[in-house]
This record gives C-alpha cells, sequence and structure tokens, in this order.
C-alpha cells in the first residue's frame, strides 16, 4: 500500500492460541498459530466459530481452558486465571463494518487509540494525522465518517487501528461490505500492504478468492475445531472436508479403500468408486473437479470406470456452463455445456447417469 | 390529480412499504372529525388558565413570597431527583440493555411500575419503609435521621415516580450502540469506564438527554406520593404542585398564576424532549 509503514510498527512475535470456549450449546476449540509477519486465513461456514475466535484473541471473550499468547506475553492463560483485558492486548481489530465511530470525524477517529492511551489532544491528532497522510486520507480528516466510501472506511479503520499501535491484525470479513469492483482494488491494495507488516496477521473469510490472494497459510474451522490446515495450495489440492471442497468447487467424500494395487474400490456410503491409488488402505478422500463428470440419459458403455445413477436436485447457470448438482447416494456437481443440458431436458427431479474417470479421482488420506 | 401534481410527485419507490401521499389515503367517513375532539378537549383548559389571569396579575402573583419559595423549593428539589435518577438509573438500563440478566422480565416490570400505581399509594409504601416505625425507618431513626416530611423525602418520592421515564429512555438509547463499536474501542486501548464516556454516552446522548427531561417533568408534576410522605409545609416540602392546591383554597389568583407557571415549564419541557428524540428517531 504505502512504503516504509512497517518500520512503524514493532515486530511482536508468533500468535499463540490454544483455547477452547463454551457458549451455550456451542463449542469453540481452536489451535493455531501465526507467525510474525504472516497472514493467515481463517474460513470456514456461518456459526463455524470465525467471530468467537476472534473474540478470544482480542480479549473480549474469556477463555475457559487453554492459552493464547503473543511471542512471550501470555494473553490468557485459564489454568492460572490470567486474562489480559483488551484495551491492555493492542489487537488491531478490523471489523466487517469498519466499527468507525459515528460521533467523531475521520480525525478524531484515528486519534482515538493515541488519545486512550493518554496521548495528550494535540498529540494525537499529529499522530492521526501521520497515519492519515500515510494512506492518502489526509483530504478527509474533517469528513464525516458516513461521507466516505466502503473502501475509504476501511482504510481509516486500518489507520485506526495501526495508530493505536496494533500488534496483531485481525481482518474481519475486510470485503464483505465492498461491492465487486472495488472489491477486486481493495484487495490488491491490502497485499501490497501486508507484504510490507511485521505483524501477526489473520483474515477471516467465507471467501476462497481472499484466502487464495492473501493468505499463506490457511485454517479451516468447521462446527468449532480447525478441521484442515495448510497453504491455500494444498487444500485446493487435496480437500479433507466437503466444505474445503466446495469452497475450492471441488466434490469430496470420505470413502474406505479396499486392499490391492492399481484399479481398487473405494466405499463411500451407498456407492463403490473404482479408483487409482498405491499404498494406500483403509479411510481416504476423494476429490474431483465438476468438470471431470460427465452425464447422460442412459447408462454409458464408455471407458469411465465409475458410472453412477441419480437424480438432478440444483441447475446452476455459470458463465459458459451449468453445474448441475446430482444426488447419486452421495451428492456431486457436475459442469455441463448449455447444449449438451438442453439435450438432456436437465431439470430438478430428473434421473441422470454421470461418469467418472477413475483418473480424475484425488485419493488420499 | 392533474399530471402536472403527478409530475411533481416523488418517483414511485420499488419498496412496497412507502406510504401514498398523505392527502390521498382513504379514511373511514366521521375519523377525520373525531380526531380533532381530543386536542381541542386537551387544548380548552389549557387556553383558560392564561385567560383567567392578566399578565400584571400574573407578575403580582408569582413574586409573593409563597410563590417563590414553591418555586424555588420544585426547581432544586426536582434538579437533585433528575440528576439521581439518572445517575442510579443509567448503570440500570446499561445492564438491561446489554447483559442477558436473569429475570429481566420481572425487573422490567417492576422498575416500570411507579408509572402505573397510583402517587398516593407510593407515598404510603414509602412512609411504610422510611417512616418512624418503617421498615428502614426503625434502623434510620436510632442513626438519628429522619426521612419523612423533610426536604429530603420531597426528593426520594420524585425519584419513586420519576424513575421508570429515564429508564425506559435510557436503555432504548443503549440499545441502538451497536456492541461492536464499544468492542472496536476497548481494542483500541480504551478502558470499560472510557469506552462507556466516549463511545457509549455519546451515541446514546439523544435519548439520554430525553430521558432526563421526561423525568425531570415527571418529578415536577409530582404531588401524591410527595403529599403522603412528605407533607405540604411551606419552604421544606412545598412544591409548586402543593402550592397550587394549597392557594385554591384561599387565593384562587395565585393557584392560577401558579398554574400558568406550571404549564409554561411543562410544555418547554416537551417540546425539549422532542427535539432532541427527533434527531434521533426515537419514540416519543
Amino acid at each position: 500500500m504505502l512504503p516504509g509503514i512497517a518500520v512503524l510498527m514493532e515486530t511482536a512475535g508468533t500468535l499463540y492460541i490454544d483455547a477452547a470456549i463454551g457458549l451455550g450449546g456451542f463449542r469453540l476449540e481452536a489451535a493455531f498459530e501465526v507467525g510474525s509477519g504472516e497472514t493467515a486465513a481463517l474460513v470456514g461456514p456461518n456459526g463455524a466459530g470465525k467471530s468467537t475466535t476472534l473474540g478470544l484473541i482480542t480479549g473480549i471473550l474469556r477463555p475457559d481452558k487453554g492459552r493464547i499468547a503473543l511471542g512471550e506475553e501470555v494473553w490468557s492463560d485459564a489454568a492460572r486465571g490470567l486474562h489480559r483485558p483488551p484495551h491492555e492486548r493492542r489487537a488491531g481489530l478490523l471489523a466487517q463494518d469498519a466499527a468507525l465511530f459515528p460521533h467523531l470525524d475521520v480525525r478524531a477517529n484515528v486519534a482515538y487509540g493515541p488519545r486512550a492511551r493518554g496521548a495528550s489532544r494535540a498529540d494525537a491528532s499529529a499522530k492521526a494525522d501521520a497515519w492519515l497522510a500515510r494512506f492518502g486520507l489526509l483530504d478527509h480528516a474533517r469528513r464525516a465518517v458516513h461521507e466516505l466510501s466502503a473502501g475509504q472506511r476501511q482504510r481509516v479503520a486500518l489507520a485506526r487501528a495501526l495508530a493505536a499501535g496494533a500488534r496483531v491484525l485481525l481482518l474481519d470479513e475486510p470485503f464483505a461490505t465492498l461491492d465487486v469492483e472495488a472489491r477486486t482494488a481493495v484487495r490488491a491494495e491490502l497485499r501490497e500492504f501486508l507484504s510490507g507488516v511485521k505483524l501477526p496477521t489473520l483474515l477471516v473469510t467465507h471467501d476462497a478468492a481472499d484466502a487464495l490472494a492473501l493468505a499463506g497459510r490457511v485454517f479451516v474451522l468447521e462446527s468449532g475445531r480447525i478441521t484442515q490446515s495448510g497453504a491455500p495450495e494444498e487444500l485446493l489440492a487435496r480437500p479433507r472436508t466437503p466444505f474445503v471442497a466446495t469452497l475450492f468447487g471441488l466434490n469430496h467424500c470420505r470413502a474406505t479403500l479396499d486392499r490391492g494395487e492399481g484399479l481398487r474400490e473405494a466405499h463411500a456410503g451407498p456407492i463403490v468408486f473404482h479408483v487409482l491409488a498405491h499404498g494406500l488402505e483403509g479411510a481416504v478422500s476423494l476429490s474431483f473437479p465438476p468438470s471431470s463428470v460427465t452425464l447422460s440419459a442412459e447408462r454409458p458403455h464408455g471407458s469411465a470406470q465409475n458410472t453412477f445413477e441419480g437424480t438432478v436436485r440444483e441447475v446452476l447457470p455459470l458463465a459458459d456452463r451449468l453445474r448441475v448438482t446430482l444426488d447419486c447416494g452421495v451428492v456431486m456437481a457436475a459442469d455441463v455445456v448449455r447444449e449438451a443440458a438442453a439435450a438432456l431436458e436437465m431439470n430438478p427431479g430428473r434421473r441422470l447417469w454421470a461418469s467418472v474417470k477413475a483418473t480424475a479421482i484425488e485419493v488420499y488420506p | 390529480m392533474s399530471d402536472r401534481d403527478a409530475a411533481r410527485r416523488p418517483p414511485p419507490s420499488r419498496s412496497p412499504s412507502v406510504r401514498a401521499p398523505a392527502a390521498r389515503r382513504d379514511m373511514p367517513p366521521g375519523v377525520g372529525a373525531l380526531a380533532y375532539v381530543l386536542p381541542v378537549y386537551i387544548a380548552l383548559p389549557l387556553l383558560a388558565l392564561p385567560f383567567a389571569t392578566t399578565p400584571r396579575a400574573l407578575a403580582e402573583h408569582l413574586v409573593s413570597a409563597a410563590a417563590l419559595r414553591a418555586l424555588w423549593l420544585s426547581l432544586a428539589t426536582t434538579v437533585a431527583a433528575t440528576a439521581i435518577t439518572a445517575v442510579l438509573g443509567a448503570p440500570l438500563a446499561y445492564v438491561l440493555a446489554r447483559r442477558p440478566v436473569r429475570g429481566r422480565a420481572a425487573i422490567d416490570t417492576l422498575v416500570d411500575l411507579p408509572i402505573t400505581i397510583p402517587p398516593v399509594v407510593a407515598g404510603v409504601a414509602l412512609l411504610l419503609v422510611f417512616g418512624r416505625h418503617g421498615l428502614l425507618g426503625r434502623s434510620f431513626e436510632l442513626a438519628g435521621i429522619h426521612v419523612p416530611f423533610t426536604t429530603a423525602a420531597v426528593v426520594m418520592a420524585q425519584v419513586f415516580v420519576a424513575s421508570p421515564f429515564f429508564v425506559k429512555a435510557a436503555r432504548a438509547g443503549f440499545e441502538t450502540v451497536a456492541p461492536g463499536l464499544e468492542d472496536a474501542a476497548r481494542t483500541l486501548g480504551a478502558s470499560p469506564w472510557r469506552v462507556f464516556w466516549t463511545v457509549t454516552v455519546p451515541l446514546a446522548r439523544p435519548a439520554l438527554a430525553a430521558g432526563i427531561v421526561l423525568a425531570w417533568a415527571r418529578a415536577l408534576s409530582e404531588f401524591g406520593a410527595t403529599m403522603m410522605f412528605a407533607g405540604n409545609l411551606p419552604g421544606r416540602t412545598q412544591t409548586l404542585t402543593l402550592a397550587v392546591m394549597s392557594a385554591m383554597e384561599s387565593d384562587t389568583d395565585t393557584a392560577v398564576a401558579l398554574s400558568v407557571l406550571s404549564i409554561a415549564i411543562a410544555a418547554g419541557a416537551l417540546v425539549g424532549a422532542r427535539r432532541f428524540a427527533c434527531s434521533r428517531g426515537l419514540p416519543f
């Protein structure tokens, strides 16, 4: 975003979290680390516990088990009854809607942190102006926050967090309120900015594109647990849960692999896949892209080793094709060109045959 | 309707909740006329009061020692009662707005109860607690503190009847403050008290101000509870309303003068509350 900002930020050390909290019937058990200068993405479906995780890191929520620490500094330690309050942690939170104070102008928003930490009015304003200048927002210093565009609001929120001396950056769906064009621009801007940041940065998102563009590592949170973590490319190649597979647009199911070599049977619920796998046995994941699934009205007699009959559940038009969701005992998506779709009279409820080549199916533990 | 009128109207909105222009809505026959009965009924007595006197007589009676004493006592006690209500009511309103308190419905009802129970009954109840032989009054008496029939009792009666008006308004105000803003302030390094004073209160200010004005106006109009619990002692417990009643027995002109003054104060308070409330779209 701007050269030289990184120089102003202290390196804080690794953000370390291994903590649990129960909220009503929901229980979150999160364990992961974000290194100094690393950007990690926390992705998961709604209600998976993403906001709760942020609450634990900021200190708004108190874990009932485990530890949270930044470098050498312990933020929460349930066993010792230790809990640093949010205002002593300085975890820079960039909320979805930027959460700017509507009763303060842009400058006073950015000066809020320094003021809270005891700076005089003049010093706080000077500090705010310095940050606004770095983000190219000095001209807007006297503006009311509601006069800003969504992208500008996010930049003010970032300046406000940094002016407050943030030692961790928590970006909570920062693009959710932006329209498609602004989204791309702000994402590019943020990518450049984060490349120079020396703080641990956690990006919460439900969009695969955000994670792929910005994060070096992805933690997948489902129903209060981390179900998979790794580089985005790793997740893309070998999704371990249906959610991760759907996130990257792949079909996925768990299966039990028979003994043997070469072409082997993998039992996935009521159906059996024929797959190529070496050195594996027992419980495995299978994944294959929707483009590898072909549909036909009659049982095919081709070279495909896997054919399943199923019912059309949903037909979704994409740019140049249709994505058909088919329930064959295992739910799978198939991409079909429009002409073929028209010939097959693709409507929900219709019975069709799906075929997948064994070589298209990725098998991994 | 002519085409020109139609052109002047704003373009039709896609939202079905947007109303048709007020003048074009059909009403059941007679409703329009009936709607004006109540305002006339309220306005007539209010207008009758100032017409029952002259500005000169008004001024004359208002500067009488008894009237001035009652006015001063009313102002002093209502300001004190409003301050106490705000200091004790704001924390209650904040907790009700933010925390899932156990027995919230019961607390809500309890807090609102002074609006519905007759003030005279409230006065009796206060006597039963703080009177010479009352629940707490006995201990107070031993400590040499005598509450009933003092200026303090006037303030206590006012706090009792006026607090719901502040608590209701303040709670509504606190509920409009997004918790996310308070969380953001915490992460920026502000202590809980600092967040309360720099984020919560400023954002709830219109509602808090409206609540203060309403509570103050209710305290000013207080009569029944004060009468029972504090008595009607000129200079000590005789407030404006009690003075009006006392004056009615001997000197109608003074009663009218004090009444006109009360109406002026009440109207001023209501207009003030409206101003604050309208700037925030709060229901008053």
